[in-house]
């Protein structure tokens, strides 16, 4: 058993794999040529939540990051429903 | 980074002439059997004709603003992801970065997602350094110093146009800022391909191992002097510091020895981050295992102690005794102690042995005496900062602390790394950190026989040692007194 509630690493997989795959759905990613990075940030900048979940689009040529002011546990589907409302505005 | 089916990467990094190029032909040449893939930013160098030769841009971003630790390298993440196709074809993936390259970037890459960290295992940072040239940059590069700071292992290469006493220096000055780095030394970039990869040097299922010697190249004090004291009273004289205060350390030892030596001084080691006691002019400072503060002004000073027992004593003081003219002299009716130090000439302790002089015939001298380096605790130098100590810590204070570190001290810190006993646990806790992100977990169980300690090495620049042991003094839950 693990006892160390290991708070700077949770166990995110399966978080992680919904929330790639609703950011390829909602932004309409196509199936090569693109990755998607799912991470946790602590932010210690003031005014920055404590954690933030962020979301790294890697395009050629270039790579979009988008931030989410919560941790990835609590990241449901409409938050990424809203950020790729900016994304879908500056690709159209 | 646990998987077993991970693609083990290296990553070497050195500035441009330091022989990376001669030691991954010499990789990719040698008939080991295994699929290696490069990625290199200098395309075209590497001589072999291999098809897993890949180019890369160092494209770097920030999810961050402004921040390091927050900063990965792109055109890895895009290779990566295609090599992940075709992983069941490759063994080994190596990371050629570019002499300039700052290793954070590459090495948090490897941390960043799941996915990758499923299928690569970042084995180890692998620094190569010209034995030569590299003097050239070690004191202004901020890359060099980076470089050498985040290096598993470290290979000094052109050995052959160096010295051994060159090399030596030039060892000791890396062990100073990366105590914890393997040291192998070569010629053209000959080295035992077993030296430099799979390693294991990230993988917290691996046996994590600290460098038995590291904190010895980090220590509170400056100086100590070994004497035969009586179990008499004496008197501890100074003038003229620059500073307010000083600290000093009495430990008894039962002889003369070098390992007694170096007992006394892993003890003082820690009595240097305890409570100190402050010691005014004219009063008895503490003779054994007590952090005596002696405040200084601008005058001739005495402080009085008598050693519990005649016997051998380490003497340990933050500063040089030549800085503030320390002397120890025997109290007593007959013996001139009374004499002014109005006048007196530095260096009254010898700081060397070999330069003892009896200047005033009731100075009490070293039988022996050993200069270390100076702490650059607070300047901006690399440098390493290892706490040892076998008190059990609260897991909740260790959560507390190293959120604290990441989120304050992340920037600063490029590597930290160790082993922790937890209070009422039976098993180590292993960790690994590269600037904010954190790995870390139970392992196996403490052995019957084997000490419960804690062992733990930073490695960064501006790093506080005071601070950072206040951080984990605030962790204890039980204290022991023994520190061996």
């Amino acid at each position: 058993m693990n006892f160390f509630k290991n708070e700077f690493d949770p166990d995110n997989k399966e978080i992680t794999k919904k929330v790639k795959q609703w950011v390829k759905t909602y932004f309409g990613l196509p199936d090569s040529g693109c990755v998607i990075l799912v991470s946790e940030l602590k932010c210690a900048d003031e005014g920055c939540p404590d954690i933030e979940t962020v979301i790294s689009v890697l395009m050629q040529p270039e790579i979009k990051v988008y931030k989410i002011g919560k941790p990835l546990m609590y990241v449901r589907v409409h938050d990424i429903e809203e950020i790729s409302k900016q994304y879908l505005l500056y690709n159209n | 980074m646990e998987n077993k089916k991970a693609i083990p990467v290296t990553v070497l990094t050195g500035f441009l002439g330091s022989g990376k190029t001669t030691l991954l032909n010499r990789i990719l040449s040698e008939n080991h059997g295994k699929k290696i893939a490069v990625i290199e930013n200098e395309f075209g160098e590497v001589g072999v004709d291999n098809e897993l030769v890949i180019g890369a841009d160092e494209e770097i971003f920030e999810m961050n603003n402004g921040c390091i630790c927050c900063t990965v390298r792109g055109d890895l993440i895009r290779i990566l992801d295609q090599l992940m196709k075709r992983k069941d074809k490759l063994d080994y993936i190596i990371v050629e970065t570019t002499g300039m390259a700052n290793p954070a970037p590459v090495a948090q890459t490897f941390w960043v997602d799941d996915d990758i960290k499923e299928s690569y295992s970042l084995d180890a940072i692998v620094t190569i350094v010209d034995a030569k040239h590299v003097w050239q940059h070690i004191d202004d590069s901020s890359e060099c110093k980076e470089q050498i700071a985040f290096a598993d292992v470290i290979l000094l290469n052109k050995t052959d146009l160096v010295t051994e006493d060159e090399l030596n220096k030039l060892e000791k000055r890396i062990k100073s800022m990366n105590s914890q780095a393997k040291i192998h030394r070569s010629k053209d970039a000959i080295i035992d391909l077993s030296n430099i990869l799979n390693i294991n040097a990230f993988d917290l299922d691996a046996k994590v191992e600290l460098n038995p010697e590291f904190l010895i190249e980090e220590v509170p004090f400056e100086w100590c002097g070994i004497f035969d004291f009586e179990n008499k009273e004496y008197q501890l004289k100074t003038s003229e510091d620059p500073d307010p205060s000083i600290d000093i350390v009495f430990v008894a030892m039962k002889e003369n020895t070098e390992s007694e030596i170096t007992k006394a001084k892993k003890a003082a080691i820690k009595i240097f981050s305890e409570t100190y006691k402050e010691v005014k002019n004219d009063k008895f400072l503490n003779s054994n295992r007590t952090l005596n503060r002696l405040l200084i002004e601008d005058k001739e000073q005495v402080f009085y102690f008598k050693p519990n027992k005649k016997g051998c004593y380490a003497v340990f003081t933050q500063h040089g005794p030549d800085e503030f003219n320390m002397v120890f002299e025997m109290s007593g009716e007959n013996i001139n102690a009374q004499k002014p130090l109005i006048g007196i000439k530095k260096h009254i302790i010898p700081t060397s042995i070999e330069n003892l002089k009896m200047i005033n015939p009731n100075q009490v001298n070293p039988i022996k005496a050993i200069e270390y380096a100076h702490s650059h605790e607070h300047d901006n130098t690399v440098t390493s900062v290892g706490i040892e100590d076998d008190s059990a810590l609260s897991i909740q204070k260790v959560n507390e602390w190293i959120s604290y570190l990441l989120q304050n001290r992340g920037t600063d810190i490029f590597r930290m790394k160790g082993i922790m006993h937890i209070d009422g646990n039976d098993e180590r806790f292993v960790f690994q950190g590269v600037h904010m992100l954190f790995d870390g977990k139970a392992d196996r169980k403490w052995k019957p026989d084997e000490r419960r300690r804690n062992q733990i090495i930073f490695i960064g620049k501006n790093l506080n040692r005071e601070e950072l042991l206040s951080g984990f003094k605030k962790c204890i839950v039980k204290k022991q007194l023994n520190f061996a």
